[in-house]
């Protein structure tokens, strides 16, 4: 289990439970500490070049597990599983923002995940990425799995009420073959729980 | 037990050795305790990290910031009632402290043996005998408590610049540990920066050096701290002396005398760190531990005349206006001082800080930092917010540097109180300050470049950061229409930098009506997304505009709350394009920057 978020890491791990719930389940926090972070150059990316990328916790893993909510993001319209790898990127990464779809679209080039799992239970729909209140979530009962991760984004905007050709990350992760937008190809299954 | 010392001689000596090792065993066992107390000082559940280690008791054993605060405000905050222990035990034992506990005490002593051990013993006498100059260090005491005791005239407490609790806190703080702990990460998950560590570096390292030119040299001659004890410890009940008026003179008990008291003349009990290694050193076991003055005769008083006394004080009374002529607690204040959430009103602040660095040393983002001396002399090492250094700005959600403060500068608040809630939900939450956006740097603002990093962090619920959409002509941006399809344009210029529209970011207006986002676009052409349509097609000869959307940020004053995050995350590396500034800030309502509804 690792991340490195905007907020202090191990704040952050305390904070909403994570780390207790990993522990308790037998997996191990890695805090995002210097020197694990190598410097990479993504091929074919005119972003991720010779760029900090929090490599450490994931060099003898076997498989890569992405979990994210959904999230209203004001630059990029919502943060779901694609640009919940920026948690992999260090340095000044926020100068990213100055084009932000195309650093989500690689983002989802440079890693491939054996699942994503999105977390639709609770949606963000406005003043988010981080602060808001809770005013500013909806219950949409929504889970969803999948190793595509673009077709994750893409149904999972639709719980923001987005369409996925609103999110020009989409198209672009679509063309860099990293997934596809259109959902319905995979033939999803839809199962109520509980 | 002075006829059992005569009658045998081979006990009395095994119990001489007992006394110096048990001081050699307790040195250790403190300097050790103090190390770990630095170590733990990280944030965390483990056993090596805070959990509740009682990380300031050196600094609440140390009685110059409870006499030091007690002065400048007349009141005691209670942790540092243990200095009343301290205090107690030096009447009862002298100058224990020193010789016993002090952790940089310890490191002198050390530092002192190592450098000094191979001189010859005529050498060590002379290297440790009583100096003129050691009253130096009363003057400073009473240079630091003249400052402090005068509220009327302008009362500052500077006693942490050279008390040595506070130093060699700082000094392991913010110094040693990051150094060691560079590569090893363990008590902080990424490297810890400190501005202007260098002088407190240069401060301790100096100090520490001063022992190979005279052992003890920051004791004897500086230390304010034993200065105090020195004062006293005229009164001590026990005190090492002679047992008799005559010996052979053979001066061995100043060999490694650690206070350069004299024990073989006149003993100076104010001097004495009760090291006993005269009692050891003596081989006719005429010293002792008495309650009886020294039959060679002692000098219980500091060497301090009434002129140097009175000096002290008249210039530690000119020297807090002195110092505060640069105005800097009137309208000459430094904006970029912005404390830490609850701390104290600027000149009460300054009454109460001692400077030890416990706040920067437990802020888990490392955004507290020593102040520097452009805010004032008093500044100086007092914790300031500086949010281009550590990891995030001041989290909503933390309040360690208050509940770690050892003097209340700043206040021990609770979540509730920082974030204007519960009970304090009519006052709002505290503020540290107000973000000020440069629209001369912002990208968005200046270089119509697309950003919002800031509003995106923005931690305050509404957020204080907002956003309000605008629509940029780029440069060379409007273009004549060649030819028109269903998804494309092309235009008569071809000037356009291929795929440099095509990030999402970039929209076509038409004429002055539909305004369509670029999908892709080559030197001389512009196609829209799939699914978009002209609401009727272009014709050539028409002119389009090629816009960039842009988010452009606004600071809502009553909202913000000078937590620094934004500043801290702006991509404007340089001179940040948004910055906190200490104006408005909840502790010093004469800077409120609104009027009052």
């Amino acid at each position: 289990m690792a991340d490195n978020p905007i907020n202090d890491a191990a704040s952050c791990f305390t904070l909403t439970g994570i780390g207790k719930a990993a522990s308790q389940a037998g997996a191990q926090v890695v805090l995002p500490k210097d020197n694990l972070f190598k410097h990479t150059t993504l091929t074919g990316a005119r972003l991720i070049k010779n760029w900090p990328i929090f490599f450490g916790p994931f060099g003898k893993a076997d498989k890569l597990i992405g979990i994210a909510p959904v999230k209203h993001h004001n630059r990029s319209g919502a943060s779901m599983t694609m640009k919940n790898w920026y948690g992999l990127l260090g340095g000044r990464r926020n100068i990213f923002h100055q084009d932000i779809n195309t650093i989500i679209a690689e983002l989802s080039m440079m890693v491939t995940p054996t699942l994503v799992i999105l977390d639709g239970t609770e949606v963000m729909m406005t003043n988010g990425p981080t602060g808001g209140s809770i005013s500013d979530l909806k219950r949409t009962d929504t889970l969803i799995a999948s190793c595509d991760q673009v077709a994750a984004d893409a149904y999972g905007c639709t719980l923001l009420g987005l369409k996925a050709s609103d999110l020009p990350y989409l198209a672009k992760a679509q063309n860099a073959d990293a997934g596809t937008t259109d959902y319905e190809s995979l033939k999803p299954i839809f199962a109520a729980v509980g | 037990m002075n006829h059992l010392n005569r009658y045998s001689p081979q006990w009395a000596e095994s119990l001489t050795m007992r006394i110096v090792t048990a001081r050699r065993i307790s040195q250790v066992f403190f300097f050790a305790l103090f190390a770990w107390f630095c170590i733990v000082g990280t944030a965390g559940e483990k056993f090596w990290q805070l959990r509740g280690w009682p990380v300031n008791w050196f600094l609440q054993l140390d009685p110059l910031a409870a006499i030091g605060t007690v002065l400048t405000q007349h009141s005691l905050y209670y942790p540092l009632l243990w200095a009343l222990a301290t205090v107690v035990l030096t009447i009862i034992l002298g100058r224990f402290f020193c010789g016993w506990v002090c952790p940089f005490g310890s490191l002198h002593h050390f530092v002192g043996f190592l450098g000094n051990r191979k001189r010859p013993t005529a050498k060590k006498v002379e290297l440790n005998k009583y100096r003129k100059a050691q009253r130096v260090k009363y003057f400073i005491l009473v240079l630091f408590l003249a400052m402090a005791a005068f509220p009327s005239i302008s009362a500052t407490l500077q006693t942490g610049l050279l008390d040595p609790i506070p130093l060699v806190t700082r000094s392991f703080n913010l110094v040693l540990l990051p150094l060691v702990d560079r590569s090893a990460n363990i008590a902080s998950v990424t490297g810890r920066f400190y501005e202007g560590a260098w002088l407190i570096f240069a401060i301790f390292l100096t100090a520490v050096l001063l022992n190979l030119v005279i052992p003890r040299f920051y004791c004897r001659f500086i230390c304010p701290l034993g200065a105090l004890f020195g004062v006293i410890g005229r009164f001590a009940i026990w005190r090492i002396g002679k047992n008799q008026s005559e010996c052979i003179n053979c001066k061995l008990c100043e060999k490694s005398c650690e206070g350069g008291c004299e024990p073989a003349g006149n003993i100076k009990i104010s001097e004495c760190v009760l090291c006993f290694n005269c009692r050891q050193d003596c081989k006719h076991e005429l010293i002792s531990y008495q309650t009886v003055p020294s039959l060679a005769g002692e000098i219980t008083d500091p060497d301090i005349s009434r002129r140097g006394f009175a000096l002290s004080v008249a210039t530690g009374i000119l020297a807090v206006p002195a110092i505060r002529l640069g105005n800097r607690l009137g309208s000459n204040w430094y904006h970029k001082v912005i404390r830490p959430p609850g701390a104290l009103p600027e000149d009460q602040f300054l009454k109460r800080c001692i400077k030890c660095g416990q706040c920067m040393r437990i802020c888990p983002t490392n955004v507290i930092q020593p102040g520097g001396i452009t805010g004032g002399l008093e500044n100086l090492w007092t914790p300031v917010l500086n949010n281009r250094i550590g990891s995030s700005g001041c989290q909503l959600n933390c309040v360690a540097c208050g509940q770690i403060c050892p003097t209340a500068a700043i206040r021990p608040i609770t979540l509730s109180e920082k974030l204007g809630r519960d009970q304090f939900a009519d006052v709002g939450p505290i503020k540290l300050g107000t973000a000020f956006v440069d629209r001369n740097r912002c990208l968005p603002w200046a270089m119509n470049r697309p950003c919002i990093v800031c509003e995106e962090n923005c931690p305050v619920s509404p957020k204080a950061i907002y956003t309000q959409e605008f629509f940029e002509t780029v440069r060379d941006g409007i273009l004549t229409i060649r030819n028109a399809g269903s998804e494309k344009i092309e235009t008569v210029e071809s000037s356009l930098s291929p795929g440099k529209f095509a990030t999402g970011d970039y929209y076509c207006l038409i004429g002055d009506g539909q305004r369509l986002k670029v999908a892709a676009n080559t030197e001389n052409s512009i196609e829209i997304p799939p699914g978009e349509n002209f609401e009727q097609i272009p014709a050539p000869g028409g002119k389009i505009e090629l816009q960039v959307r842009l988010q452009r940020p606004y600071v809502d004053i009553e909202k913000c709350i000078g937590c620094g995050v934004c500043e801290h995350e702006c991509p404007v590396s340089g001179k940040k394009a948004i910055m906190v500034s200490a104006e408005g800030e909840t502790r010093s309502p004469g800077r409120a920057l609104l009027l009052k509804r």
